[in-house]
Protein backbone atom coordinates (compact mmCIF):
# COMPACT_ATOMS: atom_id res chain seq x y z
CA UNK A 1 0.00 0.00 0.00
CA UNK A 2 1.22 3.57 -0.67
CA UNK A 3 2.37 4.97 2.60
CA UNK A 4 2.03 8.26 3.13
CA UNK A 5 3.96 9.84 5.24
CA UNK A 6 2.64 11.24 8.59
CA UNK A 7 0.78 14.38 8.06
CA UNK A 8 1.25 17.05 10.70
CA UNK A 9 -1.31 19.60 11.63
CA UNK A 10 0.93 22.21 10.32
CA UNK A 11 1.05 20.43 7.01
CA UNK A 12 -2.97 20.82 7.38
CA UNK A 13 -2.34 24.13 8.10
CA UNK A 14 -0.70 25.17 5.13
CA UNK A 15 -3.35 23.54 2.33
CA UNK A 16 -6.14 25.13 4.80
CA UNK A 17 -4.56 28.37 4.32
CA UNK A 18 -4.40 27.74 0.32
CA UNK A 19 -7.90 26.60 0.09
CA UNK A 20 -8.67 29.96 2.08
CA UNK A 21 -10.16 28.78 5.16
CA UNK A 22 -9.43 29.68 8.61
CA UNK A 23 -9.21 26.19 11.21
CA UNK A 24 -9.10 26.31 14.51
CA UNK A 25 -6.17 24.31 16.58
CA UNK A 26 -8.54 21.22 17.55
CA UNK A 27 -9.67 21.27 13.71
CA UNK A 28 -6.02 20.83 12.62
CA UNK A 29 -5.02 17.52 14.54
CA UNK A 30 -7.94 16.34 13.49
CA UNK A 31 -7.68 17.20 10.07
CA UNK A 32 -4.57 15.78 10.34
CA UNK A 33 -5.56 12.36 11.61
CA UNK A 34 -8.83 11.96 10.06
CA UNK A 35 -6.97 13.09 6.17
CA UNK A 36 -3.89 10.81 6.90
CA UNK A 37 -6.32 7.90 7.33
CA UNK A 38 -8.29 8.86 4.50
CA UNK A 39 -5.20 8.78 2.07
CA UNK A 40 -4.45 5.37 4.09
CA UNK A 41 -7.28 4.07 2.10
CA UNK A 42 -7.33 5.84 -1.34
CA UNK A 43 -3.98 5.05 -1.66
CA UNK A 44 -4.78 1.59 -2.99
CA UNK A 45 -5.09 3.50 -6.23
CA UNK A 46 -1.19 3.03 -6.09
CA UNK A 47 -1.39 -0.22 -6.27
CA UNK A 48 -3.46 -0.38 -9.31
CA UNK A 49 -1.32 -0.40 -12.24
CA UNK A 50 -3.40 0.76 -14.49
CA UNK A 51 -2.72 0.08 -18.27
CA UNK A 52 -4.48 3.06 -19.60
CA UNK A 53 -2.86 6.13 -20.58
CA UNK A 54 -4.67 8.95 -19.29
CA UNK A 55 -5.39 9.89 -22.81
CA UNK A 56 -7.92 13.10 -22.99
CA UNK A 57 -11.67 12.65 -22.67
CA UNK A 58 -13.86 13.08 -25.66
CA UNK A 59 -13.30 16.77 -25.49
CA UNK A 60 -15.33 18.95 -27.94
CA UNK A 61 -16.14 22.38 -28.40
CA UNK A 62 -19.18 23.84 -27.80
CA UNK A 63 -19.82 27.44 -29.61
CA UNK A 64 -22.24 29.80 -29.14
CA UNK A 65 -23.10 32.58 -31.52
CA UNK A 66 -22.15 35.44 -31.48
CA UNK A 67 -24.72 38.11 -29.13
CA UNK A 68 -25.93 38.86 -26.42
CA UNK A 69 -26.67 35.71 -24.19
CA UNK A 70 -29.78 37.73 -22.23
CA UNK A 71 -31.19 41.20 -22.51
CA UNK A 72 -28.47 43.31 -20.52
CA UNK A 73 -29.52 44.34 -17.13
CA UNK A 74 -32.14 41.33 -16.54
CA UNK A 75 -30.49 40.14 -13.65
CA UNK A 76 -28.64 43.38 -12.00
CA UNK A 77 -31.29 44.08 -9.44
CA UNK A 78 -31.19 40.50 -7.77
CA UNK A 79 -27.49 39.95 -7.91
CA UNK A 80 -26.46 43.59 -6.64
CA UNK A 81 -29.48 42.20 -3.86
CA UNK A 82 -27.20 39.37 -3.08
CA UNK A 83 -24.18 41.48 -2.06
CA UNK A 84 -23.20 41.05 1.59
CA UNK A 85 -21.61 44.57 1.69
CA UNK A 86 -22.36 47.35 -1.03
CA UNK A 87 -21.97 50.57 -1.34
CA UNK A 88 -25.44 51.34 -3.30
CA UNK A 89 -25.06 49.29 -6.65
CA UNK A 90 -21.26 49.07 -6.21
CA UNK A 91 -20.17 45.79 -4.70
CA UNK A 92 -17.53 46.71 -1.75
CA UNK A 93 -14.82 44.74 -1.51
CA UNK A 94 -10.96 45.39 0.42
CA UNK A 95 -8.09 46.60 -1.36
CA UNK A 96 -6.50 44.05 -3.10
CA UNK A 97 -2.39 44.89 -3.28
CA UNK A 98 -1.80 45.95 0.58
CA UNK A 99 1.91 47.77 1.69
CA UNK A 100 3.67 46.47 4.07
CA UNK B 1 -58.04 11.94 -1.47
CA UNK B 2 -56.05 9.13 -0.29
CA UNK B 3 -52.52 10.64 -0.79
CA UNK B 4 -50.68 7.70 0.86
CA UNK B 5 -51.79 5.50 -2.06
CA UNK B 6 -51.39 8.09 -4.91
CA UNK B 7 -48.89 8.38 -7.55
CA UNK B 8 -47.51 11.27 -10.57
CA UNK B 9 -49.62 8.92 -12.75
CA UNK B 10 -53.25 8.31 -10.06
CA UNK B 11 -52.86 11.76 -9.54
CA UNK B 12 -52.60 13.41 -12.74
CA UNK B 13 -55.69 11.33 -14.14
CA UNK B 14 -57.85 12.23 -10.87
CA UNK B 15 -56.98 16.36 -11.83
CA UNK B 16 -57.90 15.58 -15.29
CA UNK B 17 -61.08 14.19 -14.35
CA UNK B 18 -61.68 16.57 -11.65
CA UNK B 19 -61.85 14.53 -8.80
CA UNK B 20 -59.63 17.16 -6.85
CA UNK B 21 -58.09 20.43 -7.68
CA UNK B 22 -54.43 21.42 -7.79
CA UNK B 23 -54.89 23.58 -5.09
CA UNK B 24 -57.10 21.02 -3.08
CA UNK B 25 -53.91 18.30 -3.60
CA UNK B 26 -51.19 20.76 -2.66
CA UNK B 27 -53.60 21.76 0.53
CA UNK B 28 -53.33 17.99 1.40
CA UNK B 29 -49.63 17.66 0.89
CA UNK B 30 -49.21 20.71 2.86
CA UNK B 31 -51.64 19.73 5.95
CA UNK B 32 -49.71 16.52 5.69
CA UNK B 33 -46.26 18.57 5.80
CA UNK B 34 -47.13 20.37 8.75
CA UNK B 35 -48.24 17.24 10.74
CA UNK B 36 -44.96 15.05 9.67
CA UNK B 37 -42.40 17.35 9.17
CA UNK B 38 -41.23 18.21 12.97
CA UNK B 39 -40.24 14.80 13.55
CA UNK B 40 -38.33 13.99 10.62
CA UNK B 41 -37.11 17.35 9.42
CA UNK B 42 -37.38 16.23 5.48
CA UNK B 43 -37.99 20.11 4.71
CA UNK B 44 -36.57 23.22 5.69
CA UNK B 45 -38.71 25.61 4.13
CA UNK B 46 -42.39 24.79 2.71
CA UNK B 47 -42.85 27.85 -0.08
CA UNK B 48 -45.41 30.26 0.76
CA UNK B 49 -46.41 30.55 -2.95
CA UNK B 50 -47.47 27.10 -3.24
CA UNK B 51 -50.71 27.47 -3.69
CA UNK B 52 -50.44 30.44 -5.82
CA UNK B 53 -49.19 28.38 -8.20
CA UNK B 54 -51.29 25.56 -7.98
CA UNK B 55 -54.38 27.94 -8.80
CA UNK B 56 -52.40 29.14 -12.01
CA UNK B 57 -52.39 25.04 -12.92
CA UNK B 58 -56.18 25.00 -11.73
CA UNK B 59 -56.54 27.57 -14.58
CA UNK B 60 -54.58 25.88 -17.02
CA UNK B 61 -56.52 22.60 -16.82
CA UNK B 62 -59.88 24.55 -16.43
CA UNK B 63 -58.86 26.10 -20.02
CA UNK B 64 -58.35 22.59 -21.45
CA UNK B 65 -54.53 22.01 -21.08
CA UNK B 66 -53.44 18.72 -19.96
CA UNK B 67 -50.28 16.98 -19.09
CA UNK B 68 -48.92 14.46 -16.73
CA UNK B 69 -47.31 16.89 -14.11
CA UNK B 70 -49.82 19.58 -14.58
CA UNK B 71 -50.96 20.55 -11.09
CA UNK B 72 -48.85 18.08 -9.49
CA UNK B 73 -46.95 19.17 -6.16
CA UNK B 74 -42.99 18.03 -5.29
CA UNK B 75 -40.51 18.93 -3.46
CA UNK B 76 -36.61 20.04 -4.82
CA UNK B 77 -33.09 19.36 -3.19
CA UNK B 78 -31.71 22.28 -1.41
CA UNK B 79 -29.00 22.92 -4.08
CA UNK B 80 -31.67 23.50 -6.81
CA UNK B 81 -32.28 27.20 -7.75
CA UNK B 82 -35.55 28.50 -7.66
CA UNK B 83 -35.72 32.26 -9.06
CA UNK B 84 -37.09 34.61 -5.35
CA UNK B 85 -36.17 31.30 -3.14
CA UNK B 86 -33.80 30.32 -0.61
CA UNK B 87 -31.46 27.68 -2.02
CA UNK B 88 -28.77 27.27 1.12
CA UNK B 89 -27.23 23.91 -0.10
CA UNK B 90 -27.73 22.69 3.66
CA UNK B 91 -24.94 25.11 3.98
CA UNK B 92 -24.89 27.85 6.41
CA UNK B 93 -22.55 30.10 4.15
CA UNK B 94 -25.94 30.20 2.24
CA UNK B 95 -28.10 31.10 4.68
CA UNK B 96 -29.79 33.87 3.04
CA UNK B 97 -28.90 33.06 -0.25
CA UNK B 98 -31.61 34.08 -2.76
CA UNK B 99 -31.81 32.29 -6.39
CA UNK B 100 -31.25 34.85 -9.30
CA UNK B 101 -32.57 32.40 -11.61
CA UNK B 102 -34.49 29.30 -12.31
CA UNK B 103 -32.37 25.84 -12.97
CA UNK B 104 -32.96 24.65 -16.23
CA UNK B 105 -34.97 21.48 -14.65
CA UNK B 106 -36.67 24.05 -12.92
CA UNK B 107 -38.07 26.03 -15.56
CA UNK B 108 -39.02 23.05 -17.39
CA UNK B 109 -41.08 21.84 -14.39
CA UNK B 110 -42.60 25.26 -14.19
CA UNK B 111 -43.81 25.48 -17.96
CA UNK B 112 -44.99 21.78 -17.28
CA UNK B 113 -47.01 23.32 -14.46
CA UNK B 114 -45.55 21.49 -11.38
CA UNK B 115 -46.11 23.38 -8.18
CA UNK B 116 -43.05 22.98 -5.74
CA UNK B 117 -43.95 23.02 -2.20
CA UNK B 118 -40.69 23.34 -0.61
CA UNK B 119 -36.76 22.57 -0.94
CA UNK B 120 -35.75 19.99 1.34
CA UNK B 121 -32.79 18.84 3.90
CA UNK B 122 -29.38 17.75 2.66
CA UNK B 123 -25.67 17.13 3.64
CA UNK B 124 -23.80 20.39 3.47
CA UNK B 125 -23.07 20.86 -0.48
CA UNK B 126 -23.99 17.53 -0.82
CA UNK B 127 -21.11 16.15 1.00
CA UNK B 128 -22.73 13.10 2.95
CA UNK B 129 -24.49 9.64 3.17
CA UNK B 130 -26.90 10.47 5.80
CA UNK B 131 -27.54 14.69 6.04
CA UNK B 132 -25.57 14.26 9.66
CA UNK B 133 -23.77 16.80 7.74
CA UNK B 134 -26.88 19.40 7.15
CA UNK B 135 -26.22 22.88 9.16
CA UNK B 136 -29.78 22.40 9.87
CA UNK B 137 -30.02 19.15 11.54
CA UNK B 138 -30.37 15.65 10.56
CA UNK B 139 -33.42 14.25 8.62
CA UNK B 140 -35.11 11.21 10.46
CA UNK B 141 -36.05 7.91 8.45
CA UNK B 142 -40.24 7.95 7.92
CA UNK B 143 -39.70 4.24 8.74
CA UNK B 144 -37.48 4.66 12.04
CA UNK B 145 -36.73 7.49 13.64
CA UNK B 146 -33.62 6.63 15.02
CA UNK B 147 -32.22 6.35 11.97
CA UNK B 148 -30.97 8.48 9.04
CA UNK B 149 -33.29 8.82 5.98
CA UNK B 150 -29.54 8.39 3.72
CA UNK B 151 -27.85 11.31 1.94
CA UNK B 152 -27.31 13.19 0.53
CA UNK B 153 -30.58 13.84 -0.99
CA UNK B 154 -31.94 12.23 2.45
CA UNK B 155 -34.98 15.34 3.19
CA UNK B 156 -35.99 14.80 -0.84
CA UNK B 157 -36.00 10.76 -0.19
CA UNK B 158 -38.12 11.14 3.30
CA UNK B 159 -40.94 13.57 2.07
CA UNK B 160 -41.81 11.02 -0.73
CA UNK B 161 -41.25 8.33 1.50
CA UNK B 162 -43.74 10.27 4.43
CA UNK B 163 -46.57 10.99 1.45
CA UNK B 164 -45.16 15.04 1.99
CA UNK B 165 -44.81 15.18 -1.63
CA UNK B 166 -45.53 12.95 -4.87
CA UNK B 167 -42.01 13.20 -5.48
CA UNK B 168 -39.01 15.32 -5.36
CA UNK B 169 -35.54 16.02 -7.38
CA UNK B 170 -32.31 15.17 -6.03
CA UNK B 171 -28.75 15.34 -7.07
CA UNK B 172 -26.42 11.98 -7.42
CA UNK B 173 -22.17 12.59 -7.55
CA UNK B 174 -21.91 9.00 -5.51
CA UNK B 175 -25.15 7.63 -4.57
CA UNK B 176 -26.82 10.83 -3.23
CA UNK B 177 -30.26 10.31 -4.81
CA UNK B 178 -29.64 6.03 -5.12
CA UNK B 179 -29.04 5.45 -1.33
CA UNK B 180 -31.52 7.62 0.03
CA UNK B 181 -34.05 6.60 -1.85
CA UNK B 182 -33.07 2.96 -0.86
CA UNK B 183 -32.62 3.60 2.78
CA UNK B 184 -36.74 5.27 2.02
CA UNK B 185 -37.90 2.67 0.57
CA UNK B 186 -38.26 4.94 -2.37
CA UNK B 187 -37.29 4.65 -6.19
CA UNK B 188 -34.58 6.81 -7.28
CA UNK B 189 -32.65 7.54 -10.48
CA UNK B 190 -29.40 8.65 -11.16
CA UNK B 191 -29.26 9.20 -15.48
CA UNK B 192 -26.71 9.36 -18.34
CA UNK B 193 -23.92 11.74 -17.39
CA UNK B 194 -25.15 14.62 -19.79
CA UNK B 195 -28.96 13.86 -20.05
CA UNK B 196 -30.15 16.02 -17.45
CA UNK B 197 -28.67 20.37 -17.48
CA UNK B 198 -26.98 20.87 -13.85
CA UNK B 199 -27.64 24.80 -14.78
CA UNK B 200 -28.90 26.20 -11.87
CA UNK B 201 -27.38 23.10 -9.61
CA UNK B 202 -24.76 23.96 -6.89
CA UNK B 203 -22.32 22.21 -8.03
CA UNK B 204 -20.09 19.57 -5.89
CA UNK B 205 -18.39 17.60 -8.47
CA UNK B 206 -18.98 18.53 -12.04
CA UNK B 207 -17.75 15.26 -13.76
CA UNK B 208 -20.34 13.23 -11.34
CA UNK B 209 -22.99 15.16 -10.68
CA UNK B 210 -26.50 14.35 -12.17
CA UNK B 211 -29.91 15.39 -11.29
CA UNK B 212 -32.43 12.85 -11.27
CA UNK B 213 -36.13 12.07 -9.71
CA UNK B 214 -37.23 10.70 -6.74
CA UNK B 215 -40.12 8.75 -6.68
CA UNK B 216 -42.89 6.29 -5.37
CA UNK B 217 -42.77 4.17 -8.61
CA UNK B 218 -40.67 3.94 -11.73
CA UNK B 219 -43.92 4.75 -14.32
CA UNK B 220 -43.58 8.25 -12.00
CA UNK B 221 -39.15 8.24 -11.99
CA UNK B 222 -39.59 7.69 -16.18
CA UNK B 223 -42.33 10.57 -16.05
CA UNK B 224 -40.25 13.14 -14.85
CA UNK B 225 -36.94 12.04 -16.19
CA UNK B 226 -38.78 12.65 -19.77
CA UNK B 227 -39.66 16.30 -18.24
CA UNK B 228 -35.93 17.08 -17.38
CA UNK B 229 -34.12 15.59 -19.91
CA UNK B 230 -32.85 17.23 -23.17
CA UNK B 231 -29.75 19.19 -24.34
CA UNK B 232 -28.94 22.81 -22.94
CA UNK B 233 -27.16 25.58 -24.11
CA UNK B 234 -26.51 26.32 -20.28
CA UNK B 235 -24.96 23.35 -19.79
CA UNK B 236 -22.07 22.55 -22.51
CA UNK B 237 -21.77 19.03 -20.98
CA UNK B 238 -25.56 17.96 -21.88
CA UNK B 239 -25.73 15.68 -24.94
CA UNK B 240 -26.45 16.82 -27.99
CA UNK B 241 -28.15 13.18 -29.51
CA UNK B 242 -29.76 11.79 -26.43
CA UNK B 243 -32.31 9.40 -26.81
CA UNK B 244 -33.36 6.68 -24.61
CA UNK B 245 -33.12 3.19 -25.12
CA UNK B 246 -34.34 -0.09 -24.47
CA UNK B 247 -32.20 -3.10 -23.62
CA UNK B 248 -31.98 -7.15 -23.26
CA UNK B 249 -32.78 -9.20 -20.49
CA UNK B 250 -29.40 -10.90 -19.41
CA UNK B 251 -28.60 -9.31 -16.14
CA UNK B 252 -25.39 -9.73 -14.63
CA UNK B 253 -24.25 -10.52 -11.19
CA UNK B 254 -21.11 -9.35 -9.79
CA UNK B 255 -21.36 -12.67 -7.04
CA UNK B 256 -16.70 -11.73 -6.21
CA UNK B 257 -18.09 -8.25 -4.88
CA UNK B 258 -21.56 -9.75 -3.03
CA UNK B 259 -19.93 -12.38 -0.83
CA UNK B 260 -18.37 -10.27 1.56
CA UNK B 261 -19.80 -7.67 3.80
CA UNK B 262 -23.13 -7.90 2.38
CA UNK B 263 -25.79 -8.22 5.04
CA UNK B 264 -27.22 -12.17 4.58
CA UNK B 265 -30.94 -10.54 4.30
CA UNK B 266 -30.24 -7.68 2.14
CA UNK B 267 -28.61 -10.57 0.08
CA UNK B 268 -31.77 -13.10 0.17
CA UNK B 269 -33.83 -10.33 -0.58
CA UNK B 270 -31.36 -9.30 -3.73
CA UNK B 271 -31.32 -13.08 -4.39
CA UNK B 272 -35.20 -13.20 -4.28
CA UNK B 273 -36.21 -10.60 -6.64
CA UNK B 274 -33.13 -11.94 -9.33
CA UNK B 275 -35.25 -15.52 -8.83
CA UNK B 276 -38.44 -14.16 -9.71
CA UNK B 277 -37.18 -11.82 -12.63
CA UNK B 278 -36.66 -15.37 -14.31
CA UNK B 279 -40.28 -15.72 -14.71
CA UNK B 280 -40.51 -12.77 -16.49
CA UNK B 281 -37.88 -13.80 -19.15
CA UNK B 282 -34.37 -12.85 -17.84
CA UNK B 283 -31.56 -14.33 -17.77
CA UNK B 284 -29.37 -13.88 -14.80
CA UNK B 285 -25.27 -14.66 -15.55
CA UNK B 286 -22.62 -14.22 -12.79
CA UNK B 287 -19.99 -11.72 -13.79
CA UNK B 288 -16.71 -10.98 -12.12
CA UNK B 289 -16.24 -7.05 -11.90
CA UNK B 290 -12.22 -6.80 -13.47
CA UNK B 291 -11.57 -4.01 -10.57
CA UNK B 292 -12.60 -4.27 -6.78
CA UNK B 293 -15.08 -2.03 -5.43
CA UNK B 294 -12.56 -1.17 -3.18
CA UNK B 295 -10.54 0.69 -5.90
CA UNK B 296 -13.70 2.41 -7.40
CA UNK B 297 -14.44 4.15 -4.22
CA UNK B 298 -10.96 5.18 -3.80
CA UNK B 299 -10.51 6.92 -7.12
CA UNK B 300 -13.90 8.58 -6.05
CA UNK B 301 -12.80 9.56 -3.05
CA UNK B 302 -10.09 11.56 -4.41
CA UNK B 303 -11.72 13.07 -7.63
CA UNK B 304 -14.86 13.84 -5.88
CA UNK B 305 -12.73 15.83 -3.06
CA UNK B 306 -10.64 17.17 -5.91
CA UNK B 307 -13.27 18.74 -7.90
CA UNK B 308 -15.33 20.14 -4.30
CA UNK B 309 -12.21 21.68 -3.35
CA UNK B 310 -12.27 23.78 -6.86
CA UNK B 311 -15.76 24.11 -6.92
CA UNK B 312 -16.61 25.27 -3.45
CA UNK B 313 -13.78 28.22 -3.87
CA UNK B 314 -16.70 30.55 -5.03
CA UNK B 315 -18.13 30.67 -1.69
CA UNK B 316 -15.72 33.61 -0.87
CA UNK B 317 -18.36 35.92 1.45
CA UNK B 318 -17.75 39.06 -1.29
CA UNK B 319 -20.87 38.49 -3.92
CA UNK B 320 -23.59 36.30 -2.32
CA UNK B 321 -23.80 34.01 0.99
CA UNK B 322 -22.52 34.61 4.48
CA UNK B 323 -19.78 37.21 5.08
CA UNK B 324 -17.79 37.58 8.26
CA UNK B 325 -15.17 40.64 7.82
CA UNK B 326 -11.44 40.25 8.57
CA UNK B 327 -8.18 42.89 8.58
CA UNK B 328 -7.76 42.21 4.97
CA UNK B 329 -9.31 40.77 1.83
CA UNK B 330 -7.44 37.36 2.78
CA UNK B 331 -9.18 37.13 6.22
CA UNK B 332 -12.49 38.04 4.55
CA UNK B 333 -12.24 34.77 2.96
CA UNK B 334 -11.08 33.09 5.29
CA UNK B 335 -13.46 33.94 7.96
CA UNK B 336 -16.17 33.91 5.79
CA UNK B 337 -15.19 30.19 4.99
CA UNK B 338 -14.51 29.05 8.62
CA UNK B 339 -17.58 30.49 9.94
CA UNK B 340 -19.26 29.23 6.75
CA UNK B 341 -18.46 25.91 6.26
CA UNK B 342 -19.39 22.86 7.83
CA UNK B 343 -16.42 20.65 9.12
CA UNK B 344 -16.94 18.13 6.71
CA UNK B 345 -16.92 20.43 4.12
CA UNK B 346 -13.68 21.81 5.60
CA UNK B 347 -11.94 18.08 5.39
CA UNK B 348 -13.36 17.85 1.60
CA UNK B 349 -11.97 20.97 0.61
CA UNK B 350 -8.27 20.32 2.31
CA UNK B 351 -8.21 16.60 1.09
CA UNK B 352 -8.84 18.13 -2.17
CA UNK B 353 -6.15 20.48 -2.23
CA UNK B 354 -3.92 17.79 -0.86
CA UNK B 355 -4.53 15.50 -3.91
CA UNK B 356 -4.31 17.97 -6.24
CA UNK B 357 -0.93 20.05 -4.69
CA UNK B 358 2.46 19.32 -6.72
CA UNK B 359 3.67 17.18 -4.51
CA UNK B 360 0.69 14.77 -4.16
CA UNK B 361 -0.89 15.83 -7.79
CA UNK B 362 0.75 11.96 -9.57
CA UNK B 363 0.51 9.69 -6.32
CA UNK B 364 -3.18 10.59 -5.84
CA UNK B 365 -4.92 12.87 -8.47
CA UNK B 366 -3.44 11.54 -11.59
CA UNK B 367 -3.15 7.95 -10.35
CA UNK B 368 -7.43 8.27 -9.93
CA UNK B 369 -7.61 10.16 -13.62
CA UNK B 370 -6.07 6.88 -14.83
CA UNK B 371 -7.85 4.40 -13.13
CA UNK B 372 -11.34 5.99 -14.01
CA UNK B 373 -10.56 5.38 -17.71
CA UNK B 374 -9.96 2.10 -17.04
CA UNK B 375 -13.12 1.31 -14.77
CA UNK B 376 -15.14 2.57 -17.57
CA UNK B 377 -13.29 0.41 -20.33
CA UNK B 378 -13.85 -2.53 -17.70
CA UNK B 379 -18.14 -1.53 -17.41
CA UNK B 380 -17.95 -1.16 -21.27
CA UNK B 381 -16.27 -4.37 -21.95
CA UNK B 382 -19.01 -6.19 -19.53
CA UNK B 383 -22.02 -4.41 -21.68
CA UNK B 384 -20.90 -5.36 -24.78
CA UNK B 385 -20.20 -9.11 -24.13
CA UNK B 386 -24.10 -9.48 -23.56
CA UNK B 387 -24.85 -8.36 -20.32
CA UNK B 388 -27.87 -5.36 -20.45
CA UNK B 389 -27.88 -4.70 -17.17
CA UNK B 390 -25.65 -4.84 -13.72
CA UNK B 391 -27.58 -5.57 -10.60
CA UNK B 392 -26.18 -5.13 -7.20
CA UNK B 393 -27.96 -4.67 -3.45
CA UNK B 394 -27.92 -0.69 -3.61
CA UNK B 395 -26.38 -0.36 -0.27
CA UNK B 396 -24.93 -3.48 1.90
CA UNK B 397 -26.77 -2.51 4.96
CA UNK B 398 -30.65 -0.55 5.18
CA UNK B 399 -30.48 2.29 7.38
CA UNK B 400 -28.12 2.74 9.93
CA UNK B 401 -28.41 4.75 13.39
CA UNK B 402 -27.62 8.62 13.85
CA UNK B 403 -24.36 9.41 15.17
CA UNK B 404 -23.72 5.37 14.67
CA UNK B 405 -20.94 5.64 11.39
CA UNK B 406 -18.68 8.72 13.41
CA UNK B 407 -15.48 7.83 11.21
CA UNK B 408 -15.21 9.59 7.37
CA UNK B 409 -14.45 6.27 5.96
CA UNK B 410 -17.45 4.45 7.14
CA UNK B 411 -19.35 6.62 6.13
CA UNK B 412 -17.53 6.57 2.55
CA UNK B 413 -18.10 3.12 2.32
CA UNK B 414 -22.23 3.61 2.12
CA UNK B 415 -21.14 4.13 -1.69
CA UNK B 416 -19.53 1.21 -2.03
CA UNK B 417 -21.85 0.01 -4.95
CA UNK B 418 -23.08 3.37 -6.15
CA UNK B 419 -20.19 5.39 -7.41
CA UNK B 420 -19.23 3.17 -10.24
CA UNK B 421 -22.02 4.70 -12.13
CA UNK B 422 -20.70 7.85 -11.50
CA UNK B 423 -17.35 7.35 -12.38
CA UNK B 424 -18.12 5.98 -15.75
CA UNK B 425 -21.16 8.42 -16.00
CA UNK B 426 -23.94 5.14 -16.66
CA UNK B 427 -27.37 5.62 -15.73
CA UNK B 428 -28.19 3.38 -12.34
CA UNK B 429 -31.51 2.95 -10.58
CA UNK B 430 -32.50 1.91 -7.07
CA UNK B 431 -35.84 -0.09 -6.61
CA UNK B 432 -37.60 -1.13 -3.34
CA UNK B 433 -36.64 -4.62 -2.66
CA UNK B 434 -38.81 -5.68 0.45
CA UNK B 435 -37.83 -4.99 4.01
CA UNK B 436 -35.20 -6.50 6.60
CA UNK B 437 -35.67 -6.37 10.39
CA UNK B 438 -33.65 -4.40 12.79
CA UNK B 439 -34.46 -3.99 16.26
CA UNK B 440 -38.11 -4.73 15.73
CA UNK B 441 -38.73 -1.88 12.95
CA UNK B 442 -38.81 -3.02 9.28
CA UNK B 443 -36.02 -1.51 7.42
CA UNK B 444 -36.70 -0.98 2.83
CA UNK B 445 -33.75 -1.96 1.18
CA UNK B 446 -33.13 -1.27 -2.47
CA UNK B 447 -31.98 -3.36 -5.97
CA UNK B 448 -29.90 -1.73 -7.63
CA UNK B 449 -29.49 -1.63 -11.56
CA UNK B 450 -27.23 -0.36 -13.53
CA UNK B 451 -27.47 0.05 -17.77
CA UNK B 452 -24.93 1.34 -20.46
CA UNK B 453 -24.84 4.97 -21.28
CA UNK B 454 -28.38 6.38 -22.57
CA UNK B 455 -30.28 3.08 -21.52
CA UNK B 456 -32.29 4.58 -19.29
CA UNK B 457 -35.49 2.99 -20.99
CA UNK B 458 -33.94 -0.64 -20.27
CA UNK B 459 -33.60 0.56 -16.26
CA UNK B 460 -37.54 1.56 -16.46
CA UNK B 461 -38.39 -1.46 -18.31
CA UNK B 462 -36.85 -3.86 -16.11
CA UNK B 463 -37.62 -1.43 -13.12
CA UNK B 464 -41.18 -2.21 -13.83
CA UNK B 465 -40.81 -6.11 -13.84
CA UNK B 466 -39.18 -6.17 -10.66
CA UNK B 467 -42.15 -4.22 -9.06
CA UNK B 468 -44.81 -6.46 -10.52
CA UNK B 469 -42.84 -9.37 -8.89
CA UNK B 470 -42.86 -8.06 -5.49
Amino acid sequence: MYSSSMITPDEIEKFADLARINISDSEKKRFAEDIESILGYVGVVSENVSKEKIEAPEHRNVMREDGEPHKTGEYTEKIVEQFPKKDGDYLSVKKIIEQD
Amino acid sequence: MDIDNLTIESASKGLKNKDFSAVELTEAYVKNIEEKNKDINAYLEVFDDALDIACQSDKRIQSGESGKLLGVPISIKDNILIDGHISSAGSRILESHRATYDATVVSKLKERGVVFLGRTNMDEFAMGSSTENSAYGVTLNPHDKERVSGGSSGGSSASVSMNGALASLGSDTGGSIRQPASFCGVVGLKPTYGAVSRSGLIALGSSLDQIGPITKTVKDAEILFEAIKGNDKKDSTTLENYSSKSGGKVVGVPRNILSDGVDKDVLEHFDKTLESLKKFGYEIRDIELPYKPDTALAVYYIIMPAEASTNLARFDGIRYGKKVEGGSLFEDYAKSRETGFGEETKRRIVLGTYVLSAGYYDAYYGKATSLRHSITKDLKGIFESGIDLIATPTTPSPSFKIGEKSDPISMYLEDIFTVSANLTGMPAISIPNGEVDRDGKSLPVGFQMISPHMHEKSLFDTGKDIEASI
